[in-house]
């Protein structure tokens, strides 16, 4: 029983990461993901604020769900998620004022982002506060993973090089280059383009179908070679039988 | 109490509680975080100012000042703070807010007591895309580029910028003791009325004269622009011009007003001074009023006017409107085969000056011709093609009318180049222009041909046809009015 709910729990945990990555695999929360991944340090910043509020806000509503009436239960979370999202981006607007500025109107929109309100509707309503803690924390952190690769390629692509510091003043203000350097530079500012995040996207989409597809296959080989494995096995048994019978 | 009743009172009761929970967490966090923004805000000010006052040669700022002259729309402009070096003002810093697509900009914009743009700086955008910013960089970097918002994708933004900047650089000149630019007053006073006039202007400029411009637009879609008021100011041995040249083509002048003039003891025009479409020589005749002439000329020449009711104006000197196109027959030729020496007078055009007195008629019209070789005659010539081209009418004779310069739209002739050199461009420069004058001008290019020069015989016969339909059609209307 005790190692049944930990698999369940650390399946909360780690199934959105990958398997069931919000962006890659069930394609939510496209809109600020393509807008804020001009790089790595504005998509490593709005994961985090994604995480802090999915986290959050699920707690919460686990924590509620058998307070909050059916009816109202939708205005109800409205309610919570706002809240979040106004606190972290009262904090980054005084804090982290780069941040705040790169990330724009995006903070504003995390209070209707289909990811959070998913999660609040699909699972911390029905499940307890530590599942949905853990639930939250594998999405946040799986969005994270995902805004992460694409901010990641689209910097490197688009400028050339890697900028630490721009977003968070607290780094020293350091660039390193990659794609340029003295007397070449191969950056395509196109990748820093709206244009640019649709195709960085569609490009890891592929990837990550075409890894999935294999990794599938592998397991439908397996599972059928293990089927094969015990069919010949019945098939030997029920010999073995026949012959010890006579 | 019914179960009903129950059940509403708990989900008033849970959504007011939230309510409170909500009002009171956001209430702490921002006791915490609004002096550390205040502060922020501040610092990013106080940094913004240290180099605005490097740019306008000050040393000290005033306190933020928030009355504005009470004529001037200051909608969007939350204060101004005066410039200083000691104790003199030598420009005034704007801070500017309003709504992007996405959210709100702010931005500090300075400029000299003479309205002149120094240097402009983001303080917030509320939108992600670089564009933007990009823009307001690219301002600093060369001023005359703040009007110009095509092309990089931002131009919500952009526009609302210019709009902010537009109301700041008109307080900033009138606080500055210049003179306050109302371009509907212009409007006024050179074309008797101020209505559709484009109130965002795009700046152009050359190297002597600094101009920005209005578009004028005579019907109220403003789908077609009818012609520019070119606003330059110039400087020279301590004169200083600003004054309003008005024209609907490179070559037609539709008034001018003189906005102001530092030193009106060296100068017989006086500010206030409207000239008329006939007037151009006039206004020609003081040296910088000359040089924003040419300078408008040269910009209208660079970036001419696109609407046909435009060019249609641009054949008369003194036109300033056109009436409603009268579709005479079609806008695209459908016929399936064309004749040779065929036309298709496509629309016309009533040409009003000032007074809304109709001065002529400009046809646009289609003649298409298809000639093949004849060879049992030992003729091996052959055309095909058309040419899109609009002249005018004017002048009381019926039989033999004025006509302006021909404007054309499109030739596809296989000697179009010929026809345009040996007619068209000898007709645009001929002092005499009218009907007989044409004709005879027509036969004129037919000896040009005979004499060994490559002609365009069939295409300028075939234009003269054309003129002759138009003749009948121009009679007609004039006879009716």
């Amino acid at each position: 029983m005790e190692k049944k709910t930990r698999s369940v729990h650390a399946e909360s945990f780690l199934a959105p990461i990958w398997k069931a990555n919000p962006l890659f695999v069930l394609i939510l929360g496209t809109c600020p993901a393509l807008a804020t991944t001009t790089s790595i340090e504005a998509a490593l910043g709005m994961g985090l604020l994604f995480t802090f509020v999915l986290v959050c806000s699920n707690v919460l509503i686990s924590a509620l769900r058998k307070v909050i009436p059916d009816e109202v239960h939708v205005p109800a979370y409205i309610v919570i998620i706002a809240t979040f999202v106004s606190v972290v981006e009262m904090f980054t607007k005084a804090y982290l004022p780069p941040l705040y500025s790169s990330l724009g109107v995006f903070i504003s929109l995390l209070v209707v982002n289909c990811i959070v309100l998913g999660r609040a509707e699909a699972f911390a309503n029905k499940n307890t506060v530590l599942d949905s803690l853990l639930d939250g924390l594998g999405n946040g952190i799986g969005y994270t993973i995902a805004l992460l690769i694409l901010g990641a390629c689209r910097e490197i692509l688009g400028t050339g090089e890697i900028t630490f510091g721009s977003k968070f003043a607290f780094i020293p203000l350091t660039h390193l280059p990659i794609l340029k350097g003295e007397g070449f530079d191969f950056s395509m500012p196109i990748f820093t383009t709206p244009a640019g995040a649709f195709i960085v996207f569609g490009i890891v989409m592929a990837v990550i179908a075409a890894v999935n597809n294999h990794k599938a296959d592998v397991e439908k080989e397996k599972a059928r070679q293990e089927r094969l494995a015990a069919a010949k096995a019945k098939n030997a048994a029920a010999a073995s039988a026949g012959k010890e019978a006579k | 109490m019914n179960e009903t009743t129950k059940k509403y009172l708990l989900c008033a009761g849970v959504l007011a509680g939230l309510g409170v929970l909500s009002a009171t967490v956001l209430a702490g966090v921002n006791m915490l975080t609004a002096p550390v923004i205040e502060a922020n805000e501040k610092a990013a000010t106080a940094a913004a100012y240290k180099v605005f006052n490097e740019k306008l040669g000050a040393d000290s700022e005033s306190e933020e000042i928030t009355v504005f002259p009470e004529e001037m729309d200051a909608t969007g402009i939350e204060f101004y703070v005066e410039a200083k070096k000691g104790d003199a003002v030598v420009g005034r810093i704007f801070s500017v807010s309003g709504k992007n697509s996405y959210g709100a900009i702010k931005a500090l914009i300075a400029f000299d007591n003479d309205g002149k743009l120094v240097y402009t700086s983001l303080l917030e955008n509320g939108q992600t895309r670089d564009g933007f910013k990009t823009y307001i960089d690219g301002i600093n970097a060369d001023p005359t580029s703040v009007g110009q918002l095509e092309g990089f994708g931002a131009t919500y933004g952009t526009n609302t910028f210019y709009a902010l900047y537009a109301k700041a650089q008109a307080i900033a000149v009138k606080l500055g003791g210049g003179v306050a630019i109302d371009p509907a007053a212009i409007a006024a006073a050179i074309y008797g009325s101020s209505d559709n006039i484009e109130t965002v202007a795009k700046t152009v400029t050359d190297a002597a004269v600094e101009l920005s411009y209005y578009s004028r637009y005579t019907d109220d879609s403003k789908a077609e622009e009818a012609a520019r008021i070119y606003l330059g100011s110039y400087k020279e041995n301590d004169q200083k011009i600003v004054a309003a040249v008005a024209l609907s083509g490179a070559n037609s002048f539709d008034g001018a007003y003189i906005v102001s003039y530092s030193d009106e003891s060296v100068t017989t025009h006086a500010t206030g001074t409207t000239f008329a479409a006939t007037e151009l020589e006039d206004f020609k005749a003081d040296a910088l009023a000359a040089k924003v002439y040419d300078s408008a000329a040269a910009a209208i020449a660079k970036s001419p006017l696109l609407t046909l009711a435009s060019k249609a104006m641009a054949l008369y000197p003194n036109a300033t409107s056109v009436s409603e196109v009268v579709n005479i027959n079609k806008t695209t030729d459908t016929r399936p085969e064309v004749d040779a020496g065929t036309s298709l007078i496509i629309s016309s055009w009533n040409v009003l000056n000032k007074d809304s007195e109709v001065i002529g008629t400009v046809y646009r019209a289609k003649t298409e011709l298809k000639k093949e070789p004849d060879e049992s005659n030992n003729d091996y010539r052959q055309v095909h093609g058309y040419i899109d081209w609009m002249i005018g009418f004017f002048g009381e004779s019926n039989d033999n009318p004025s006509l302006t310069k021909i404007y054309t739209i499109k030739n596809t002739f296989t000697m179009g180049d010929a026809l345009n050199a040996n007619f068209i461009e000898k007709w645009n420069q001929s002092e005499v222009k009218d009907f007989n004058t044409f004709k005879a001008m027509s036969n004129d290019e037919v000896k040009v041909s005979e004499s060994g020069s490559i002609g365009a015989t069939y295409s300028t016969h075939g234009m003269v046809d054309t003129l002759k339909e138009e003749l009948t059609l121009y009679v007609s209307i004039k006879e009716a009015i």
